[in-house]
């Protein structure tokens, strides 16, 4: 876990080594970190020392010592701590006969056997006997909810479910009732677990130290599954997820403690996503369609061959390719350097919604890149004061992004404005939330940045260009024009601005040099999601306002402020690297600039097209005038063709339609030939989150049937079209993006088994760039200066 | 409900309360000097189930014909006289008559039921009844925190404030620094009547030291124990005492949010705390510019649901938050991060109390009673087979002998003492050749009592050493909030091989076990309670060892156990 800079150290002595930590770190951590295992069961990294179950009692030695529990004191100065001495192994002894009384001990029929903590402390203190006579007092199993079961005789009340679902997921739908050994875990309020604030995000179950709460979905020995470590394909986040199989069914995923950009928690998708691997309608096997007949199921040599053989005739700018912003880089690489280099069209994007598009355009035009944050999500446990979160219910779309902003309410009191149509757990813990009118976001914002101007709040560095220009555009947003227009109080702007611009500091206390960052988060690319409300918004200027915002306070290049936006698909940020964009080539450089045209040309050793291609909003029209004959369109986790009606109805002008889906749907009963493809379970590469880390996707089990990574099914193509594009082994499609792409430059497989990295990386002696900070050009244009502040 | 009194003036400034203050003197003045018989009732929540409601009703109903002036006080301790009733005549001093009832109040009136009499207000004797304070109940006693409880009429603010109330915040106010709060505090070494004994000054001055802001001061009035009252006496006769001192320690710390804590169990101690509160709102004494001294207190009252951790400060504070009451460890200390992390000067009731007297009278004042390391009165609270049951307020280091064999009147016929259990249900008994000792707080100690918050029980040969110990761990299995383990678990645990031993089937090896549970559970748990829980099992265990080891024999020698019954331990285990 990433810590405050301590200054101050402590030395104390645990089984007589000299351990030197930060003041303030517990006996626990600090035996930790010195290799020393002290056992425990209630305590969980990244929560609030608990301190019941006194498994994790030390002996501090000298006059005022005795026996401690290590998880909640600090390591003190000379301190000499025992952890393993008679008196701590009898009192563990003691603690454990006590559970013992009570608990089930049906490990033979127990989904947590082999995992246990109580089973593994029972173990490791040889408890085997037990003098109490004391009858077991049970009570019935309790169903929370589709997926959570209670068991109450295998409880042992460490809490450690109530505290994360309050501390970290934020919405408290559990909480322990009773007293005594009563106790027992319930849905808040004694509701049913559906009508309390849940997510189903399963960290209650993930954090129970026993199998008291389990989840239903899972029945099967844990010691009998492969366990792979890889990153959730559901979101940009990038979530750290631990794959278990067994012959080659995925199970279920648990979560790596302390590990990856998440910590190890995840929500919902995370949790129980991977079953969609298992659904019935995957797509199994290659299958073409003739006219006036139903499908018939054939090889894949076939399946190619006839795809080569038609895609000769539609070569140039009458082909197109849609691809999955949850592909790989690596899939994403080959996908557009097949449609390019071999199809010789500029006609490749993304499956986005309109509200992706929008946003992506925003942030190119004022950050001159489209990058998901200018700061990495890590800062959330060290230098965030103050956080404007603005879109919808970013729990929703975001969550675990939203588990650390609850996480630096408690822990590091930052202070939180909220600007949702949703209401949701968050905006009660915030400090401030504000409801705008539908459709008023936008204007909410422009607001809030009159009033920094109008406070004086605005940063000194602020070029004066800069400022004259939003002042002017401000002119017409005077405090009560949109207090009236929004339906949000004056005061309440007023005070939002305030918290934002000073960094939660407020204007009373005076702050000697400049006032703390604040960090945005903007989901307005989700603006439409059946999920959420705010439908009206405008995604593109909620986007503009919040990077003016933060220009206007000069929070871009600072640890613990910049702009986060979450965009959703897996891979958003890596596909866009990789140039699956009909204006961009990889690593950023413009279609329509010679030079760098040129640079790619030379890798490839062909000639490029020198127009712009169709972006995915053109596309259907493109198609219905006839100018695109045949498109390759993947299928993406959030059913974007199938939710597309223009594109939909475009299908049917085609030609040749491929399909490449993991799913059927009703595209692979018009489409020509129809690709079964791999889901991110099943391939392996890289993924690169919102906030630029690179990840390593491992496969995890074979892939459902044929189905085939895209990376493969291009490679396939393009070596019977007569071009030379090998897809493995999968490290050196990375290493050719790392030849190509300068903020690739010092990625590969090799560095990325040990952690992510975070882009731009240019060479392997760059630790990665956690902050991009505006460049010499000041801020006007953001872009495309970024230099890489050294990762601290 | 009782509803705030709606003419009361907002005082805005130093002068204005001094004019209220003399126009509520020259009020109670005229009452007592008046043409009319002023008839005083003691209404509280133990003289309220033995009528005393009706006893009022019933003087009200002969008032007008009787020229009475009929007056609610509160009870002022002497429970064995409720309900009490004190009738002032014109010109003679106040008699005071215990156990009255309804269709006493004639007869009271016309001069009958002397019977009933037992004592006269005043130091001088009248027609032949001698004064009160000649009692052997109230002789001991040194009232401070109650010298009002049984004297105002606790609903109203007028009453108190003749009396003297607010006049410590006054003084803190306007002519004292909070510092010079704090050295008074300090000088009178007054330490926490919760249990602890911590010194108060020494916390306030942390309090103030303290640079976070906003601060808080808390009042513990969480009385779980089953066998003290203390507090909620305190609420029930003189609510404005505590409201001052919390308002004074909040002065004092440089906290402008204040909270008192009061357990749900007492209906009519909230009742008349709110009350208070409402009224002393109305004044402007709590609140934005308190009488226009410039310094802000929120006051809030909070209410607990009935669990007994909850007097366990950081569990207390987990409650006011609102969140499920449960200890939590430490460090950091309250002090440091309390309510909502911020620094919380937590004290309990009866301490907050003393401070009126503290800073109006000075703190050498009061560091002339009690011994010399514990300072002051402390109230003392026992139930048993007492003559004169009750509340009393005495000095420090009064002999544990003279407190139970006078000022409670030793055992009623036909019982024989046999023990004294002390400190609730956190220290073990002690036996009558044990009680020449000074009553303080560290005297009690080693002989395996405590003072803690001066609740006692005294019990008599008819109870069960074993059965009784049985009680009280079983309170505490009961009250475990659940978080440590070895509370938790521990006390069932305990309450099983004690249960054993009560049905006959203990054994040998049992008494050691007890004494390794006990161990564990005390050197392993988390907050005092925990700490204490096997306290009262040791205790009886050291004292009565004979009777443990009897009923192992298979013999109950007070003939309360089931040794020989048919029941089985498992049946048991269901409470």
């Amino acid at each position: 876990m990433a810590t405050r800079a301590e200054t101050k150290m402590v030395t104390g002595k645990i089984n007589g080594q000299d351990v030197t930590v930060p003041a303030g770190t517990t006996i626990l951590e600090a035996a930790r970190m010195a290799n020393i295992e002290v056992p425990n069961l209630c305590y969980q990294p990244l929560m609030r020392p608990w301190g019941s179950c006194r498994i994790c009692t030390v002996e501090i030695l000298g006059k005022r010592g005795g026996l401690i529990e290590s998880c909640a004191t600090p390591l003190g100065e000379g301190m000499e701590v025992l952890t393993h001495s008679e008196p701590v192994e009898d009192a563990r002894q003691f603690v454990l006969q006590m559970y013992l009384i009570d608990h089930a001990l049906d490990c033979p029929t127990c989904d947590k056997s082999g995992e246990c903590y109580l089973q593994d402390n029972t173990y490791l203190s040889n408890v085997n006997t037990n003098p109490y006579r004391r009858p077991k007092f049970a009570q019935p199993y309790t169903h929370f909810s589709e997926t959570i079961d209670y068991k109450f005789d295998r409880c042992i009340m460490c809490n450690r479910c109530t505290r994360v679902c309050d501390e970290v997921i934020g919405v408290t739908a559990i909480e322990s009732t009773h007293r005594s050994i009563e106790a027992a875990i319930s849905p808040a309020f004694g509701l049913e677990l559906e009508d309390t604030l849940c997510t189903n995000c399963g960290m209650c179950i993930a954090v129970c130290p026993v199998g008291a709460l389990t989840d239903r979905h899972f029945a099967h020995h844990p010691w009998d599954l492969d366990s792979t470590e890889t990153i959730c394909g559901f979101c940009d986040y990038g979530c750290t997820i631990n794959v278990e199989s067994n012959k080659g069914v995925v199970r279920r995923a648990t979560n790596l403690w302390e590990r990856g950009t998440n910590h190890g928690y995840v929500c919902e998708k995370g949790k129980w996503g991977h079953e969609i691997q298992q659904a019935p309608d995957r797509l199994r096997y290659p299958r073409v369609n003739q006219p006036g007949s139903s499908g018939y199921e054939v090889t894949w040599d076939d399946a190619l061959d006839s795809i080569a053989a038609t895609l000769q005739n539609y070569k140039g700018s009458e082909f197109a390719a849609l691809i999955s912003p949850d592909d790989t880089n690596e899939d994403a690489y080959l996908a557009q350097k097949f449609t390019r280099a071999v199809m010789g069209s500029n006609n490749v994007d993304r499956l986005l919604t309109t509200s992706q598009v929008a946003v992506e355009r925003s942030v190119r035009a004022s950050l001159g890149r489209d990058v998901g944050s200018t700061n990495n999500m890590q800062e959330m446990f060290t230098d965030v004061h103050a956080a404007m979160v603005v879109g919808p219910d970013i729990g929703k779309t975001a969550p675990v992004a939203s588990y650390w902003l609850y996480h630096s309410i408690i822990y590091r009191e930052s202070k939180i404005v909220v600007i949702s149509q949703d209401e949701y757990p968050l905006c009660w813990r915030a400090q401030l939330w504000l409801k705008p009118n539908e459709g008023s976001t936008g204007t909410l914002l422009k607001g809030i940045a009159r009033q920094i101007i109008d406070l004086k709040l605005h940063a000194e560095g602020i070029g004066k260009k800069d400022l004259e220009r939003l002042t002017a555009s401000l002119a017409d947003y005077d405090l009560d024009k949109v207090a009236r227009s929004t339906g949000v109080a004056g005061d309440k702007i007023q005070a939002a601005a305030v918290l934002y611009a000073t960094g939660g500091v407020g204007l009373d206390r005076k702050v000697e040099d400049e006032y703390p960052s604040s960090v945005i988060f903007n989901t307005a690319a989700h603006i439409g999601s059946p999920v959420t409300s705010g439908t009206d918004d405008n995604a593109a200027e909620i986007t503009e306002l919040c990077n003016d915002l933060a220009l206007l306070t000069s929070n871009f290049g600072r640890a613990g402020g910049g702009v986060t936006t979450p965009r959703g698909a897996a891979n958003y940020q890596g596909t866009t690297d990789m140039g699956v964009h009909p204006a961009f080539l990889p690593g950023g450089r413009a279609v329509l600039d010679d030079t760098s045209r040129a640079e790619i040309e030379a890798a490839w050793g062909v000639e490029l097209p020198t127009t712009q291609g169709y972006a995915i909003d053109e596309i259907a029209g493109a198609i219905e005038v006839g100018e695109i004959k045949a498109l390759y369109l993947e299928s993406t986790l959030a059913k974007q063709a199938e939710n597309s009606p223009e594109l939909l109805t475009a299908l049917s002008k085609l030609e040749f339609l491929i399909y490449a889906g993991a799913f059927e749907s009703p595209i692979a009963e018009i489409a020509d030939v129809v690709l079964p493809r791999a889901l991110s379970l099943e391939v392996d590469g890289t993924f690169t989150s919102f906030d630029r880390t690179v990840q390593r996707v491992r496969s995890t089990v074979p892939a459902a049937g044929e189905a085939r990574p895209t990376g493969a099914i291009f490679a396939g193509i393009a070596s019977r079209m007569g071009s030379n594009m090998s897809y493995l082994p999968v490290s050196a499609v990375l290493d050719e993006v790392g030849s190509l792409v300068p903020e690739y430059g010092g990625v590969n497989f090799a560095r990325l088994e040990r952690d992510g990295l975070n882009v731009p990386v240019s060479n392997f002696a760059d630790p990665g760039a956690s902050i991009l900070v505006p460049g010499p050009d000041g801020l006007a244009s953001l872009s495309p200066a970024f230099v890489s502040m050294a990762a601290d | 409900m009782a509803q705030p009194t709606s003419d009361l003036p907002r005082l805005t400034s130093q002068k204005a309360f001094d004019e209220f203050r003399a126009r509520a003197i020259e009020k109670w003045e005229a009452i007592w000097n008046g043409k009319k018989t002023v008839v005083s009732i003691g209404i509280g929540s133990s003289s309220i189930p033995v009528g005393a409601l009706d006893v009022m009703a019933a003087f009200e109903r002969i008032a007008d014909k009787e020229n009475l002036h009929v007056r609610k006080t509160g009870v002022d301790g002497a429970d064995w006289t409720d309900v009490q009733v004190r009738v002032k005549r014109p010109g003679e001093p106040a008699v005071v008559y215990a156990n009255v009832v309804p269709s006493d109040a004639k007869g009271i009136i016309d001069g009958k039921h002397r019977g009933k009499i037992i004592g006269v207000e005043g130091d001088q004797p009248f027609d032949g009844i001698q004064p009160l304070d000649t009692h052997p109940f109230y002789k001991y006693q040194q009232r401070i925190v109650l010298q009002d409880v049984g004297v105002i009429d606790p609903d109203s603010i007028e009453e108190a404030i003749a009396r003297g109330a607010y006049m410590g915040l006054y003084r803190a106010l306007f002519e004292l620094t909070p510092e010079e709060v704090i050295a008074e505090v300090t000088t009178a070494n007054v330490r926490g009547r919760g249990g602890a004994g911590f010194p108060a000054g020494i916390k306030w001055e942390s309090g103030r030291k303290a640079r976070v802001t906003p601060k808080f001061v808390t009042c513990n009035s969480h009385e779980g124990e089953p066998n003290v009252y203390k507090d909620r006496r305190i609420h029930e006769g003189d609510p404005h005492r505590v409201l001052e001192g919390i308002l004074i320690a909040c002065v004092a710390v440089g906290a402008e949010r204040g909270y008192n804590y009061v357990g749900g169990e007492y209906p009519l101690a909230i009742q008349r705390f709110r009350k208070a509160v409402d009224d002393a709102t109305a004044l402007g004494l709590v609140g934005r510019d308190m009488l226009g001294s410039g310094k802000n207190v929120a006051f809030r009252l909070r209410t607990g649901g009935g669990a007994y951790v909850c007097g366990e400060g950081s569990a207390m504070m987990y409650s006011i938050m609102g969140v499920r009451g449960q200890p939590r460890t430490k460090p950091p200390r309250s002090v440091e991060e309390g309510l909502w992390k911020r620094p919380t000067v937590a004290n309990n009731t009866e301490t907050l109390s003393n401070m009126r007297d503290i800073v109006v009278k000075g703190g050498e004042w009061y560091a002339q009673f009690g011994t010399e390391k514990s300072k002051g009165t402390k109230l003392m609270t026992v139930q048993g087979p007492m003559k004169t049951m009750g509340l009393v307020e005495v000095p420090m280091g009064i002999n544990f002998k003279t407190l139970i064999d006078e000022v409670w009147g030793g055992m009623r016929d036909g019982y024989t003492f046999k023990g004294i259990q002390t400190g609730g249900v956190s220290a073990g008994p002690l036996r009558y050749e044990q009680l020449d000792v000074p009553v303080d707080f560290d005297s009690l100690t080693p002989l395996g009592g405590m003072l803690g918050s001066g609740g006692f029980v005294v019990f008599d040969e008819t109870v069960c050493a074993v059965d009784f110990a049985r009680y009280l761990t079983a309170f505490n299995r009961v009250e475990s909030c659940s978080k440590c383990v070895p509370c938790a678990r521990g006390n069932p645990a305990l309450v099983e091989t004690v249960d054993r031993i009560r049905f006959g089937r203990g054994s040998q090896r049992d008494l050691p076990l007890l004494e390794r549970t006990s161990k564990h559970v005390i050197e392993l748990s988390l907050c005092g309670l925990g700490q204490v829980a096997p306290m009262p099992l040791l205790g009886m265990m050291q004292q009565y060892p004979e009777e443990f080891q009897a009923h192992i024999d298979g013999v109950c020698p007070c003939g309360v156990c089931p040794v020989s019954a048919e029941a089985t331990v498992e049946a048991l285990a269901a409470d």
